[in-house]
């Protein structure tokens, strides 16, 4: 008969801190050519490059959002992942998002690439107790009731938000000395910060002004009991805008924006 | 900052080297110069009364093996106070050429003194016990650090900048001054306040108890570096002794505690020092096996010189001693520099400041590197030609360096340092700038000769860069049986009977015939303890000179024979044959993909052949015929871990092997 471990509560921790976490996933991709010779033999499988591992997780929020937490931060350090038994070293965030609905808690979504090892110990014996964190009443996770969006200009024109979706991501440029399979670097590249908003009908008559249109908006996330968790912002361009309508259906326009993130040199 | 890099580099930025609690970032560029005024020529100060240098051979006599029996005083008005040793050949030191010093060499066997002194009572020399006296030394020992096993332990290495020289007995005097080392296990039992494995000066008020010879806070903060310039400052009004070394100053005493009676001369050697008999010292009278040390330059006055004057000579010195040691170093950590220790010729600031790129930058995959022969082809007709070689650097060699990933402050650092490498100046009469010495990247040779050609900086986006720096290595020859530009010991080893061989094992065969001797490797699949039968030349052997290696599956192997067509006026198209050997191939191969260890074996036989020399290789089904080839051009990309790209470009060659004879400087392994 088949052994299977059933996981009512997750223990997902990232530098030992632990993450209110629904799922896990973790996978490896390994990247190897197959070298034929002339006389048509199979000389070998070569590496073409390293084994670049997978992570995702989704959670809610029951504390501040960490720092290693901010895709788009100049910091490259790595962090460790643990989850049902297993530490993960070498994990670099590349994206993280989630989505704010009217009456839903706020789930959010981190996808990591990983370079290191993983250690891997009894999960039916090894699991850590959970910390109050874990356990947190439902109050303190982060959830859409008091969580908003400020259009700082006013440019989104709907007259009322029915959801937004938020999205930060990087490419991860990892760089290897000779001789090495563990890259002495993981340069972010390519940073971007953007936000889908639901909205109902137009209050404005320019909406269709979006060539060049700058948005500013702070996204205040916060938990059921108004406590704020961490402020986004994002200070980009509309990036396209559409309105739907459907027979019993309800009119939505959406909005998308988009922030390019690059840093000034001097002031490295 | 000096003029020059101020001018003439493209990076701003760069810091000038500070003593006055100036922090530094890991990375920073920073200009040293020894001093910023100009030298002073040693005869423009007065006082002069010693001088002795290497400019030339005029300055020595010889005995009859060749040693030093005299060096001649270069000071004018003093060409009879010179150093001499009349003794035995064993105790006198050597000129060596190569670093155009005096050197004398440490040997224990010999059981004496290796060594120059000056005259009995000369007064000048002498003069530091009664009147203001300095010293400038420019010396460069070995490690100290060996120690010399005799009875009752481990004796220091140690050689005298100042001897007090009791053996003289019309100078005699009270305290030693000289450089000393403890070994890595610290169980030197000559002097106990060394710490292990270090070496430092010692002062010492008492020649004979070298024991526990003094070493005081600011004297142990100098830890010696190999290369010195030894200012020694006697100021007999104020019984001050200052000693300075590299621009940093070790010591400020008085005369009378460290050389109560004064000191008594200059003796220079490995083991001038007056350590007597003793039961402290185990009945070992000294130790001769004190290391090698190599004396540049000695200047000597008889005045207390000003400070600036001091700052001067030492800047006269260094400029003609110490050559492409200023100028740009890179900061390989964050630090705070308070002293002139932090200076990088001393060894506290070579822990900080240096020119050696391979500890600070990783190279990274996509290195490559491409091979040409300069052979000039002579041909002959009906395919025949020979391949003239003009020089013993017979190879072009072009090596792309890759340094990708570096933030925007390494790479200003890398770009800077590459630009410096221009001003060095040369060491040589051939060049007009010295090369770079670094570390090349698998499987060729570490501390390299290179010179750069040029740079290729990509930035990829704010504080991610990617440079390439294209260099090559000029002065390899294709004379050395080591090989070109791979001269690992793992492909150098001697065949050894009995030993266990995988693989595309390279193995030298030291062998006098031409033919049979050389480089091997080994084709056999299974590892395996070989007999004599499978001895490179045995019956049995699985080793070739041959290349056996496989190309990859899409090869290309064009047929263009040669033929004449002649086109003659009002009629056809004429073709007709053009004598024999129509069908001299000209292939093209790659190998892709390959491990380190194939990679290895195929660029060391590659490299073993010089671009000229020819070898055997059959072709791949469906020709399946064995020629003979060169390969006068072949690239190499290092890919990945354990993947490398090869690509080589195979001339047919319409001769024998055996009519081919080269030079090998192997003698004997």
């Amino acid at each position: 008969m088949s052994k299977f471990i059933k996981y009512e509560n997750l223990d997902f921790r990232i530098n030992n801190d632990v993450f209110y976490s629904n799922s896990v996933s973790i996978s490896l991709q390994s990247n190897i050519s197959p070298v034929l010779l002339s006389d048509g033999s199979l000389l070998r499988y070569a590496p073409d490059n390293t084994v670049i591992g997978s992570l995702s997780t989704e959670f809610y929020l029951t504390g501040s959002l960490p720092s290693y937490l901010n895709t788009t931060s100049t910091n490259e350090d790595s962090v460790n992942c643990n989850f049902a038994g297993i530490e993960i070293t070498k994990c670099y965030l590349k994206s993280l998002s989630f989505k704010v609905a009217n009456f839903e808690p706020v789930l959010l979504s981190a996808e990591f690439d990983w370079y290191g090892t993983i250690n891997s110990t009894n999960s039916t014996t090894n699991l850590s107790a959970f910390s109050s964190k874990r356990n947190s009443q439902c109050n303190n996770v982060s959830h859409s009731h008091h969580t908003f969006l400020m259009d700082v200009d006013k440019v989104f024109g709907f007259d009322e938000i029915f959801s937004f979706d938020y999205s930060e991501k990087v490419n991860l440029l990892p760089f290897f000395a000779n001789g090495e399979i563990s890259p002495f670097r993981v340069a972010k590249t390519n940073k971007t910060k953007s936000m889908s908003v639901d909205g109902n009908y137009f209050k404005k008559i320019n909406v269709a002004q979006i060539e060049g249109q700058s948005v500013y908006c702070d996204l205040f996330l916060k938990n059921y009991n108004n406590t704020l968790l961490n402020t986004f912002n994002v200070s980009g361009k509309i990036e396209s805008r559409s309105l739907n309508v459907s027979n019993d259906g309800i009119l939505q326009s959406t909005l998308s924006i988009t922030q390019r993130l690059t840093l000034l040199r001097n002031s490295l | 900052m000096s003029k020059f890099i101020n001018t003439q580099f493209s990076v701003s930025g760069i810091k000038d080297f500070d003593v006055n609690n100036v922090s530094y970032e890991k990375y920073d560029l920073v200009d040293y110069q020894y001093y910023t005024g100009n030298g002073v020529n040693p005869v423009d100060i007065s006082g002069l009364f010693a001088w002795f240098k290497t400019d030339d051979l005029n300055v020595f006599d010889f005995d009859a093996s060749g040693r030093i029996s005299v060096w001649y005083n270069s000071a004018p008005g003093h060409s009879a106070e010179n150093l001499y040793n009349y003794d035995g050949d064993g105790s006198k030191p050597v000129y060596n050429n190569t670093t155009n010093a005096v050197q004398c060499i440490a040997d224990v066997s010999q059981g004496i003194y290796n060594q120059l002194y000056p005259p009995n009572g000369s007064p000048n020399f002498s003069g530091l016990i009664t009147g203001d006296r300095c010293w400038f030394v420019v010396y460069k020992f070995d490690s100290l650090r060996a120690g010399n096993l005799q009875a009752g332990g481990y004796f220091a290495n140690y050689s005298t900048i100042i001897n007090t020289d009791n053996a003289n007995t019309s100078t005699i005097s009270t305290g030693f001054f000289g450089v000393y080392g403890n070994n890595i296990n610290g169980s030197e039992i000559t002097n106990f306040n060394l710490e292990p494995g270090s070496q430092r000066f010692v002062v010492d008020s008492d020649p004979n108890q070298l024991t526990a010879a003094s070493i005081n806070t600011d004297f142990s903060a100098a830890n010696l570096f190999n290369k010195n310039i030894v200012s020694i400052l006697k100021n007999n009004t104020t019984t001050n002794l200052r000693v300075r070394n590299n621009g940093f100053q070790t010591l400020s005493t008085n005369t009378a505690v460290f050389f109560a009676t004064g000191c008594a001369s200059l003796r220079i050697g490995t083991a001038g020092n007056s350590k007597i008999l003793s039961a402290v010292n185990y009945g070992v009278n000294y130790n001769y096996d004190a290391s090698n040390i190599s004396y540049y330059e000695i200047i000597g006055y008889s005045k207390m010189p000003t400070d600036e004057e001091v700052l001067k000579l030492e800047k006269y010195l260094f400029e003609k001693h110490f050559k492409n040691d200023d100028n740009l170093y890179i900061a390989s950590d964050d630090f705070t520099s308070v002293s002139y220790a932090y200076a990088p010729i001393n060894l506290t600031g070579s822990l900080h400041l240096t020119k050696n790129i391979d500890n600070l930058f990783n190279k990274t995959y996509g290195c490559s590197a491409n091979f040409s022969t300069k052979a000039i082809k002579t041909n002959y007709g009906d395919g025949y030609f020979l391949n003239v070689i003009p020089n013993a650097n017979n190879l072009s060699t072009n090596f792309s360096i890759n340094y990708e990933g570096l933030t925007d402050k390494q790479a200003h650092a890398l770009a800077g340092y590459f630009q410096s490498s221009f001003e060095n100046e040369p060491l040589t009469m051939a060049d007009s700038y010295e090369n770079v010495s670094m570390d090349l990247f698998y499987p060729y040779r570490n501390d390299a000769k290179i010179y750069f050609e040029n740079l290729d900086h990509k930035s990829i986006d704010s504080n991610i860069n990617n440079i390439v720096i294209n260099c090559t290595t000029a002065y390899d020859s294709n004379l050395n049986y080591r090989g070109y530009s791979i001269t690992d010991t793992s492909a150098i080893r001697p065949f050894m009977l009995n030993n266990v061989y995988n693989k595309h094992d390279v193995i030298y065969y030291n062998n006098p015939s031409v033919i049979n001797g050389g480089y091997y490797w080994y084709t056999g699949d299974v590892s395996t303890s070989l007999n004599l039968s499978q001895s490179p030349t045995g019956i049995n052997s699985l080793f070739t000179k041959s290349f056996y290696f496989k190309p990859d599956l899409d090869f290309a192997i064009p047929l263009k024979p040669r033929f004449l067509k002649n086109e003659y006026e009002m009629t056809s198209v004429v073709y007709e044959q053009d004598g024999i050997n129509k069908n001299i191939l000209d292939l093209s191969l790659s190998f892709t993909n390959r491990s380190d260890k194939e990679a290895f074996a195929v660029l060391k036989f590659l490299d073993d052949r010089c671009g000229f020399k020819l070898f055997e290789f059959t072709l791949p089904e469906p020709y399946n015929k064995q020629l003979t080839f060169y390969c006068p051009e072949w690239s190499h990309t290092y890919k990945f871990k354990d993947n490398h790209d090869i690509n080589v470009k195979f001339l047919e060659f319409k001769g024998k092997l055996i009519s081919d004879v080269y030079f090998n400087t192997i003698i004997k392994l």
